[in-house]
């Protein structure tokens, strides 16, 4: 028997020295890892609350997961999930964190992080992550978007997935027209024109002037070597040649090429694309259960090289979010947060169901490297992850860039418009914009 | 005291604690959301307001009002897109006011008429004209959304069917005012024709048949008899409407999310259809980064406006009552 426990307790010691070794982080909110080992905390009957904002289709997804966790982890950790509306649930958020009333976990989208965290919304979790035992290591999920959640030098969240738009495209009516999928923007153009560009012929690409076109006119912004802001202003930096270029590359697409009929809503191209009366349509990745639904025969590609004439190194490009969990402040028990780094380690270790309900990508690459995941008949057809591309941080990154996409709308509904013009109205609404917001008080 | 006197003050504390009693809950009420909130507001209008730490919210006297009124210099810039777009939505608010208002006033006037004349089958009308009123401005909002849509719409469906063009009432001017202005009369008009309906039943038919035997025409005895007895009905619906007119919010929001965006080179003048109320909620009052102090300035320029055009509606029914 003592011999026994011997052999046990050597054999304890040597899977010990085998577990994964600490690293020294390479950034701030890195991998994490000290030196010293340190062991998850015993949970008993450990009650978190969770809040998010996902209502759609991806909801299912999510409240399974929350299902399928508290059942893996009945008697030590129960999370129990709220979600609302995106407007109502972060009107929530900032009025309950100041009052230390708030969600123990949140997911929140990523281009939000530094605004929350300069205003210390959000606890951190680099020292978190580090001391409580829960490996959740940057080396497990995509570096670009793990990094985004960093700001100020701080860890502020761990990302759920990354999603985009897409590319999706009626099978149907590319074998009717003989046409191969398209992979750059000339074989796009060529393809939608093919279309009678009527009503009732359908159209070649419908896009409508407002939603998804911020993301439109990201992409083609990154596409053609822009960016939104400038990383050390934080002041617009979207008007000049690349931003013309960017807008014109989308508003041609109605003005020029005329694939596209004038003034189409928001939604109205998804019923274009729903009905057969469409070739091309470009929403997001969370629209994917929504075509299968609707019983299209569609393929989904992604956009890269979509907005240019000429590939570049920055053509590949595509705009991008998280979904990023997140710990707001004012809930810092200890042994909550680790619970809630469980809970989040398991989510987005899990992601491969948020992927099929949702249509996302997971950002953690176990998830992605699932059985699961690469059983999914349309993620292998998003292309390589690393192309997904998350915006500059900035705590004043709406005040900036948003003012532009009203002028995104004006020329996608404007034949006449003047794309510099626009642009410098933007940036100037967003400057001011940056300063007011900048101002103490 | 003697007993009289005893009785005599019980009764009156009685009475007393029975008035406080029903005036109370209301009183608690509309002092936590509107006289609270309208002091409050008056206070924070000074200061750069700190949701987050109002201790940290720092005094910048009229700051906030020049903001919103001509513009402030900050640093070396001069910022006036506040202000462009204060003034802009005001003349948004006035247009849409000038337009609607006398629509809200007469469209129901007529329909109390004809249903005061009590055809066949009125009392199914005056349900079908009312019914609108009960629906949230969100279902109403979704529902012509999709009817004024360029592609889906039923009005452009019908106008297709007759060989005309279509229209994009969402996406340009001056349709998607005419879309705000339809969608809010079909919403809106089923309480000013109840209340005119009521005030109709109350004047008395036997002065239409005299006018009738004196040779009157109907309308002239509409114009002449009916309209005049029932002036103070359309007095309070004027005083109601141009009042919820001006606090428009809905109807934008939900139809054209404030668009269309100005066409051309610049967004200063004329906001697209954002109304003042609008402005205040979206642009300052959502999100982190969030101005409640500007917010509160610009609400009390435009409540001090509207102050005035209600003084000048009473000062006129005053005037009217004298002569």
């Amino acid at each position: 028997m003592k011999k026994k426990w011997t052999l046990l307790a050597l054999l304890a010691l040597v899977l010990t020295g085998c577990g994964e070794t600490s690293q020294a982080p390479s950034t701030p909110g890195g991998n994490g890892d000290e030196s010293v080992e340190v062991s998850l905390p015993t949970f008993e009957n450990v009650a978190l609350t969770y809040g998010n904002p996902i209502t759609g289709a991806d909801g299912t997804a999510m409240r399974r997961l929350v299902r399928e966790f508290n059942q893996a982890y009945e008697g030590q950790i129960t999370v129990t999930e709220s979600f609302m509306p995106e407007t109502d649930f972060y009107e929530s958020l900032v009025a309950t964190i100041p009052m230390k009333r708030s969600f123990d976990i949140a997911l929140i989208h990523s281009y939000r992080i530094p605004s929350f965290a300069n205003k210390n919304l959000l606890f951190p979790l680099n020292t978190l992550t580090a001391s409580t035992g829960v490996d959740i290591s940057r080396d497990n999920y995509i570096p670009d978007v793990y990094d985004a959640m960093i700001w100020d030098n701080k860890q502020y969240g761990i990302p759920l997935d990354v999603h985009s738009i897409m590319l999706y495209y009626n099978k149907d009516l590319l074998s009717q027209y003989s046409l191969e999928v398209p992979t750059n923007r000339a074989e796009l153009i060529a393809a939608a024109k093919k279309m009678p560009q009527t009503n009732t012929g359908g159209w070649g690409l419908p896009l409508s002037t407002t939603w998804p076109s911020e993301y439109i006119f990201t992409t083609a912004l990154y596409q053609n070597g822009g960016k939104e802001i400038d990383k050390t202003s934080l002041m617009p930096a979207f008007n000049n040649a690349a931003g013309v270029a960017a807008l014109k590359s989308v508003a041609d697409l109605i003005h020029v090429e005329k694939i596209s009929p004038l003034n189409v809503n928001v939604d109205a191209d998804l019923l274009m694309f729903q009905q057969g009366k469409a070739m091309f349509h470009i929403n997001g990745n969370w629209m994917l259960n929504s075509l299968v639904d609707s019983g299209v025969n569609f393929g989904v590609t992604s956009l890269a090289d979509m907005f240019v004439d000429t590939p570049t190194a920055d053509s590949k490009k595509v705009a991008s979010r998280s979904h990023t969990f997140v710990l707001p402040q004012g809930r810092n028990e200890t042994l909550k947060q680790q619970a809630a780094l469980v809970f989040i380690k398991y989510v987005t270790e899990n992601a491969y169901l948020w992927a099929e309900s949702g249509g996302h990508i997971p950002a953690s690459n176990i998830a992605r490297n699932t059985e699961e995941y690469h059983g999914l008949i349309h993620h292998k057809n998003y292309g390589d992850v690393n192309m997904y591309t998350l915006n500059e941080a900035s705590p004043y990154y709406y005040e900036a860039f948003a003012p532009v996409f009203s002028r995104v709308t004006t020329a996608m509904s404007d034949a006449t418009y003047d794309a510099l013009a626009l642009l410098n109205a933007a940036a100037e609404e967003g400057e001011q914009a940056v300063l007011l917001a900048q101002l103490e008080g | 005291m003697n007993a009289k006197q005893k009785l005599k003050l019980k009764e009156g504390a009685k009475r007393y604690l029975t008035v406080a009693f029903f005036l109370v809950p209301y009183i608690v009420l509309f002092a936590t959301f509107f006289i609270f909130p309208l002091f409050f507001g008056v206070y924070i209008s000074f200061f750069r307001y700190n949701v987050f730490d109002p201790s940290a919210s720092k005094f910048i006297g009229l700051d906030n009002y020049k903001l919103a009124i001509s513009g402030l210099t900050i640093g070396t810039t001069n910022v006036t897109y506040y202000a462009k777009m204060f003034w802009g939505s005001l003349k948004n608010t006035l247009l849409f006011v000038g337009v609607s208002v006398p629509l809200l006033i007469i469209i129901p006037i007529l329909i109390a008429i004809l249903i005061d004349i009590q055809p066949r089958f009125y009392k199914i009308f005056r349900v079908i004209f009312f019914l609108p009123t009960i629906l949230s401005i969100s279902a109403v909002g979704i529902i012509f959304k999709w009817q004024f849509d360029t592609q889906y719409g039923f009005v452009n469906g019908l106008i297709r069917v007759f060989g005309g063009k279509e229209v994009a009432w969402l996406n340009s001017q001056p349709y998607a005012w005419i879309a705000i202005i339809v969608t809010t009369i079909w919403w809106t008009i089923g309480t000013n024709t109840v209340i005119i309906g009521a005030g109709l039943k109350e004047v008395d038919k036997q002065m239409y048949e005299a006018a009738e035997v004196d040779g009157a025409s109907y309308p002239r005895v509409i114009w002449s008899i009916a309209l005049p007895s029932i002036k103070n009905q359309i007095f309070i619906i004027v005083f109601t409407t141009v009042i919820a007119s001006f606090n428009i919010y809905g109807q934008p929001d939900i139809l054209t999310g404030g668009g269309p965006a100005p066409s051309g080179t610049v967004a200063a003048g004329t906001p697209g259809t954002t109304t003042v109320v609008m402005m205040v909620i979206r642009g300052l009052m959502t999100g982190v980064n969030r101005q409640p102090g500007l917010a509160a300035a610009m609400s009390l320029i435009f409540g001090f406006f509207i102050l005035i055009i209600s003084l000048g509606q009473a000062a006129y029914n005053k005037y009217r009552e004298k002569y």
